[in-house]
């Protein structure tokens, strides 16, 4: 992180989670009418999730997708219930299409890409929250330290669930461990302000698991404290880039980028312990810091593409230094090589099913996936998914 | 989902695979949409209770047309059918499945309490040395004099669109964000309150005797029950759903997407 100062923003917002697929299939309802029900919403994503169910099953899925329309002017109407009870209430609420949302349909008919363009300039537009994650993002990359594992992000101690309900319910917990590992996973040391807040959070956090700890089983326990955990650490961490929001709201900006293909999140780059979120175009906001002034996509297929094979092989040697092994994880291999190249994980999936054969100049040898990956989605060449990889010039 | 939240209370009032039980069946009877009509539905609302016990290795010791309970033959000799037992080491639960375009009748509900009875005087000293909770499935809304006759004899409902007594119970006993409306002294009288409307038939027997025996109060009053049904469920208990739904709105939902894809539900639905 660079020490410039960081002017953090005051504005509130709530980060969209939503995912632009919906939004668009959502719009779409409005192409034959320009009106409609929050009820009929939520049957359209029902029916597009194959999901048959009865009462108000995706309400907030209806709520949260018309909400966000609304907010980027492209119906109006009220959808925003507060629960499934409210939602009852207003599932009649009529949805009315906008002028710019029927323009935005004639576009996205036309042309799907300027049409996501548009609606990730609106976003841009809306939301100060996405806006603050853009300007942190040109600053530099950002790790995000998930914890997903007591044992290596918490406490070596904390293998056993035993030994952490035992903390719990005297009322302990390893916060210097989990503040020293966060150091090593983030590369430089905590803030006093994410110091002293992370271990406030803890406190609190460790008198409400008490009782928990007494009763529950250990598995059960240890889940509940790394969500919880993740909540407390990802605001801190973030929170002098003005992107002190929940994890959930973190995770939701991150797929809005591999949505729009802005920017990119790895978590098995094998030289960061956490997520690495990266940008994938050029996004730059206007003078004001209200609108978005340029957009450019220039690490696509197109330009991935070029010498596809000859960049394999240069993360493939980044990796194999790194590793000292000659075949390598496949899905780490993706993560140097989308990271070095600063391209999204689709691209690399769709140009190494491409060229997996290899070339005049490199091969490939590839072994079978063994495992199911628990956390990414496999690599896969002519149908199969993809364990190791070696490539070698010839 | 309740237990996605800190305790607040340590005490236990019910097992942790009672509760867990009851959150699994509201989520099927709050979302699960048969496809099929008539007796055929009553029979795959039956067949996805008995694949639900096998997918969450429960013990179920009898399913639908068996005419034992945990192996025992009823003390007056009456052939009971049986829709679903799960004999678990340290207590017992029967359930009831309806899946009504009606009101469940009265005398349904009589035959089903009356049965349990039957079970529990006969030759059988696991059975009625533990606790014998009954619990009723129902696909429809339940009738209000039925539900004042389940908390009566101290059976749990589960039924769309109210949240169940042990589910209001777990809640009451837990850290839950956003809940203005029900105070900490409301859900510490809930805490204590509830476990007396749904309990093992033993204890209600019990009960029976002593009031027979010794007089005093009567084993549930009709103010108590009232007060339970239309305000604790009711309105608290709405409460406390939305604060749920406002925690994550995909609670039920999430519960419910598991517990189709662990029983094939989604087969069950579209063959």
């Amino acid at each position: 992180m660079d020490d410039q100062k960081i002017t953090v923003s005051t504005e509130t917002d709530s980060v969209p989670r939503v995912s632009a697929r919906d939004l668009f299939m959502v719009l779409q309802i409005f192409d034959r009418r320009a009106e409609t029900t929050l009820e009929e919403v939520r049957l359209r994503i029902c029916v597009n999730r194959e999901k048959q169910r009865r009462g108000t099953f995706l309400w907030s899925a209806a709520r949260d997708t018309s909400g966000e329309l609304v907010k980027l002017g492209l119906i109006k109407g009220s959808p925003y219930a507060r629960n499934a009870k409210q939602y009852e209430t207003m599932k009649s609420n009529k949805l009315v299409l906008t002028d710019d949302g029927k323009e935005l349909i004639a576009k996205f008919k036309e042309d799907k890409k300027p049409a996501y363009d548009e609606m990730f300039r609106l976003l841009v537009m809306t939301h100060p929250y996405v806006r603050e994650f853009i300007r942190a993002l040109n600053r530099t990359d950002l790790i995000a330290p998930v914890i997903t594992s007591m044992k290596d992000h918490v406490a070596t101690r904390y293998a056993n669930n035993s030994a952490l309900t035992a903390d719990l319910s005297a009322g302990k917990f390893e916060t210097k461990s989990l503040c020293a590992l966060l150091t090593g996973r983030l590369k430089r040391e905590l803030k006093p302000a994410e110091d002293k807040e992370i271990e406030t959070e803890i406190r609190e956090m460790v008198s409400e698991a008490k009782r928990s700890a007494v009763v529950d089983d250990g598995v059960k326990v240890a889940k509940l404290i790394l969500n919880r955990l993740n909540d407390i650490i990802i605001p801190a961490i973030f929170r002098s880039d003005g992107l002190g929001f929940d994890a959930r709201s973190h995770r939701a900006l991150w797929s809005i980028g591999e949505d729009f293909r802005t920017w990119g999140s790895l978590r098995s780059h094998p030289e960061y312990d956490g997520w690495l979120i990266y940008r994938t175009a050029v996004v730059e906001l206007s003078g004001n810091g209200t609108e978005l002034a340029r957009l450019e996509f220039d690490h696509g297929m197109k330009q991935t593409g070029e010498n596809f094979l000859s960049k394999l092989f240069a993360a493939y040697q980044k990796l194999q230094a790194l590793k000292g092994n000659t075949f390598v994880p496949s899905w780490e291999l993706r993560a140097v090589f989308c990271y070095d190249n600063r391209c999204q994980m689709s691209v690399f999936d769709k140009l190494f099913d491409q060229d997996y054969s290899g070339s005049d100049e490199f091969r490939l040898h590839m072994e079978i996936q063994r495992q199911k990956l628990q956390h990414e989605s496999p690599v896969r060449a002519g149908n199969r998914n993809i364990g190791t990889v070696r490539v070698v010039r010839r | 989902m309740p237990d996605s939240l800190f305790r607040r209370r340590e005490e236990c009032h019910y097992p942790q695979s009672l509760y867990s039980l009851a959150v699994d069946l509201f989520a099927v009877v709050q979302h699960w949409q048969p496809t099929v009509h008539g007796a055929e539905r009553g029979r795959l609302f039956e067949a996805i209770l008995v694949r639900y016990g096998k997918a969450r290795e429960l013990p179920m010791s009898e399913k639908a047309g068996s005419r034992t309970i945990r192996g025992v033959r009823s003390a007056s000799g009456f052939m009971h059918e049986n829709d679903a037992v799960f004999a678990f080491p340290d207590f017992t639960v029967h359930c009831e499945l309806k899946h009504l375009t009606t009101e469940l009748s009265k005398n349904e509900l009589l035959i089903f309490n009356q049965k349990a009875v039957d079970y529990l005087m006969a030759e059988g000293r696991t059975l009625r040395n533990l606790p014998f909770y009954r619990i009723i499935l129902s696909g429809g809304l339940v009738s209000p004099a039925a539900r004042r006759f389940a908390a009566q004899w101290g059976i749990l409902i589960i039924e769309p669109d109210r949240l169940p007594f042990l589910i209001l119970h777990d809640l009451c006993g837990r850290f839950l964000p956003g809940v203005g409306n029900v105070s900490l002294e409301t859900q510490d009288d809930l805490w204590g309150e509830l476990p007396q409307l749904v309990t093992p038939l033993q204890d209600r027997l019990a009960r029976i005797c002593r009031l027979v025996k010794q007089g005093g109060e009567c084993v549930m009053g009709e103010y108590r029950v009232n007060w339970a049904i239309d305000h604790a469920q009711r309105v608290i208990g709405d409460d406390l759903w939305s604060a749920m739904d406002e925690h994550n709105p995909r609670w039920l939902e999430d519960r419910f997407d598991r517990v189709s894809e662990a029983c094939g539900l989604e087969r069950a639905v579209y063959s």
